[in-house]
Parts: structure tokens; sequence; C-alpha cells
């Protein structure tokens, strides 16, 4: 299979069996979302609805048109998914709690989730617990509905004991200081885009169920 | 043949005063188990060979939040815990399971309807002695593929309610009914 469509694909495209093909099989690796497309290089309602979904969903078209032009912005986008992540490598200002293939990162990710384990050293005297970022290859991580583009992270809350274990803001062992520093720090991050975290004495976070536990940062790049 | 008749209508009414008498003196709760990593299992656990789950906890929700500190097993069971009030032996009784799965879309829980999923089959227990606690278990739901079905498109299993009738096998009385909710949240 070749590594680059050489015609248009998708609605009213030239779409070409070998094109076709190509990105079904990037659709199915890197957006997995409505069932398996059949990789038969042949086009029809799926795949461009697929096209379609993928136009809205990670490039926030407000009007896909289905169709991906060679060299233009949904080809883009589709053949670098999945391929620009890397692995968080460990360091002394964290540990993970995610097996090391749950943990790969946009270039610009794991920069700053590198310079928060240094700052973390340094000022909070304590290691950071990480959890879940994206397979490497970008494709859906069950049970999670984001966690594809290498932006997204989970990450603890921190103990009084310091100790590598799960936290609740609710539990007598959560260290609101120093997790609200570790927010401050965050929050530093030009690359930054939000923090979803329950704590209610912490202000300016955004709420949703199942986050007592931990911070979901999301990433701009 | 009226001796015969008489016999059969004492022997019937024995047993209807019998099982009439159970009502309210059978009690229980159901649950949801599973297998997990025990507390001390859990500081500094290196998640590329995570050690086995050998502690069985009960399940008050699946959730994905903490993949550690919460559990959101692959498969878990339903178990029945019965405890005979009364001063008499309750024979043999059959539990009837049913599972009500709410299933929508991923993106909104509101969207969540009744449907089909896995089921477990009806069990039955020999008696139940008086003053005797019983546990049963009454057949492990493997949630992993029924999931992972569901997730491929979309969809999202966002509540279990178990229901467990408890009927007397000879008259099929109903003596108890019981049920346990689970809900389910994915990660975002």
């Amino acid at each position: 299979m070749e590594n680059a469509i050489k015609f248009s694909v998708g609605r009213e495209g030239k779409n070409s069996s070998s094109d076709v093909k190509l990105i079904q099989k990037l659709l199915n690796d890197n957006f997995l979302k409505t069932g398996k497309l059949k990789v038969d290089g042949v086009i029809g309602p799926k795949t461009i609805l697929m096209i379609e979904q993928y136009q809205r969903d990670v490039l926030k078209m407000q009007r896909p048109d289905g169709l991906i032009a060679p060299g233009g912005k949904t080809w883009k986008s589709l053949n670098a998914a999945g391929t620009s992540l890397i692995s968080l490598e460990p360091s002394d200002g964290y540990y993970s709690y995610e097996p090391s293939e749950r943990q790969y990162g946009s270039v610009e990710t794991i920069r700053s989730l590198k310079k928060l384990g240094a700052l973390s050293v340094a000022s909070l005297k304590v290691k950071i617990g990480i959890g879940d970022l994206s397979f490497s290859d970008g494709r859906l991580m069950n049970p999670h509905l984001s966690h594809r583009r290498g932006i997204d992270v989970d990450m603890r809350p921190i103990r009084l004991d310091g100790k590598a274990l799960p936290i609740a803001y609710t539990h007598a062992q959560y260290d609101r200081p120093r997790t609200l520093k570790l927010i401050e720090c965050l929050r530093q991050d030009p690359n930054l885009s939000m923090i979803i975290f329950n704590d209610p004495k912490i202000v300016g976070l955004v709420t949703a169920g199942g986050h007592d536990n931990h911070l979901h940062l999301r990433f701009k790049s | 043949m009226k001796l015969q008749l008489w016999i059969i209508g004492a022997v019937l009414s024995q047993c209807l005063v019998f099982s009439s008498s159970l009502a309210g003196v059978l009690t229980g709760s159901l649950e949801y188990r599973c297998k997990w990593w025990h507390e001390s299992q859990m500081e500094g656990m290196d998640m590329n060979k995570p050690p086995a789950k050998e502690t069985e906890v009960v399940l008050q929700k699946w959730e994905y939040s903490d993949p550690i500190g919460v559990p959101h097993p692959d498969a878990f069971e339903v178990v029945l815990v019965l405890k005979n009030l009364s001063k008499q032996t309750i024979p043999s009784v059959e539990l009837i399971p049913e599972l009500l799965w709410k299933v929508g879309k991923i993106k909104a829980r509101s969207s969540a309807k009744l449907e089909t999923g896995p089921t477990l089959k009806p069990k039955s227990h020999e008696g139940l002695k008086s003053g005797e606690t019983v546990t049963i278990r009454l057949g492990e739901v493997g949630f992993k593929k029924y999931q992972d079905g569901l997730f491929q498109k979309g969809r999202w299993p966002w509540q279990l309610e178990t229901k467990v009738t408890i009927k007397e096998v000879s008259t099929k009385k109903e003596l108890l009914r019981l049920s346990a909710v689970l809900p389910i949240t994915p990660g975002d």
C-alpha cells in the first residue's frame, strides 16, 4: 500500500482504489469511531461518513465536505495522526500508574510534563502520578472518549504522605495545598488548555463526573 | 374417597400454611463482586507487570477513573446473600435473575434506554436451615466483551440493574425479591 494519496478521496473525489484503501486504513487505525471500515478500495457512504466525522471531530470543521485532497488539511492531519506521538520517559519528578504503552504524547505535551516533573522535584518535593495519555498510534483508548491525540493527560492529586497511591479530594490523605501548588505550576504553562478536577475549594477548574481522584489535563498541542 | 380427599386437602392446606409462613422470614442482599488488587499491592505498582488480582471486593460502581484505585473489572459476579430468619428450614428455592442494561450513546448518558445484554441463568438452592446465612454465586457477567462491542459503535452500557426473584420450588410462591444497581462510568 502506498503511503500517500495521489488523487482526491471522498465525496465527489477521483477515488482511485489504492487511494481509497489508504484512507480507509488510516481512518481505521487512527479514527475508529463508528465501527471498522472494510479496506476494499471502494468509496461508499460509510467511508464518506467517517471522513466527515473525522473533519468534524478532529479538525473542528463546521461544514465538513467529506473530501480529502492530496496535501490538504484533512490529509495532513490524518496522515500525521498517531505518528507524531512520543513516549513518556521515566523521570525523578513523576511516576506512572498506567502501562507505558498508554503513555504516548505529542512532543509539546511530553515537553510540558518533563518541565512539570522538574518543577515538582524542586518545589513540591513529591513525585507526581501520571496515568493515561494516548497509545503510540493514536487508536481509540477504551473506555476513554478522548486520549487519542497525545494532548490529554490523567494525573493524580497529591497525597499528604507522598505515597504513590490513589487519592481522591474527599480523602483524609488529600494534600490540597500542594495540589493547588501543582495546579498553579500547570497554569503557568502556556501549552495548557484546561484542567478537569472536582475539588470545589480550588477555583477555576472544570468539573465532571469521575474526576474526584484525578486531574484531567488537556494541552493545546 | 372422602378420606382420600380429606388427606389431600389437609396436605395442601399444610403446604399453604407452611408457604405463607415463609413470607417475611427470608432476608438477603444482592451484590456485585470482583477480584481486585489489595490496597497493600497498590503503592508504586508497576503497571507494566501488574500483580494478580486476588482480593474479592464488593463493586459499588464500575468506573474508569483511577485505574488502580477504583475497580473496573473485565468480569464480575452477581452474588446473593440469603438469611433464613425463621425457626424452620426453608425447602428448595429457585433463584431467577434478570439483568436490565441501560444502554445509550457514549456521549449522552441521557440517551440510555433499557435493552438486552448479557444474562444469567436461573439457579436453585437446596434447603436453608433456620438461622442459616448462605452466599450464592449466581454467575459471572462477562462485561468487557459486551462493553467493547458497544464502545466500537460509540455506545455505552450506563447502568446495570439486577433483579432476583426467589421462589419456593414446590409451590412457585415468591418469597423475596431483591435488586441491585451498578452505575457504569467510562473515562473521558
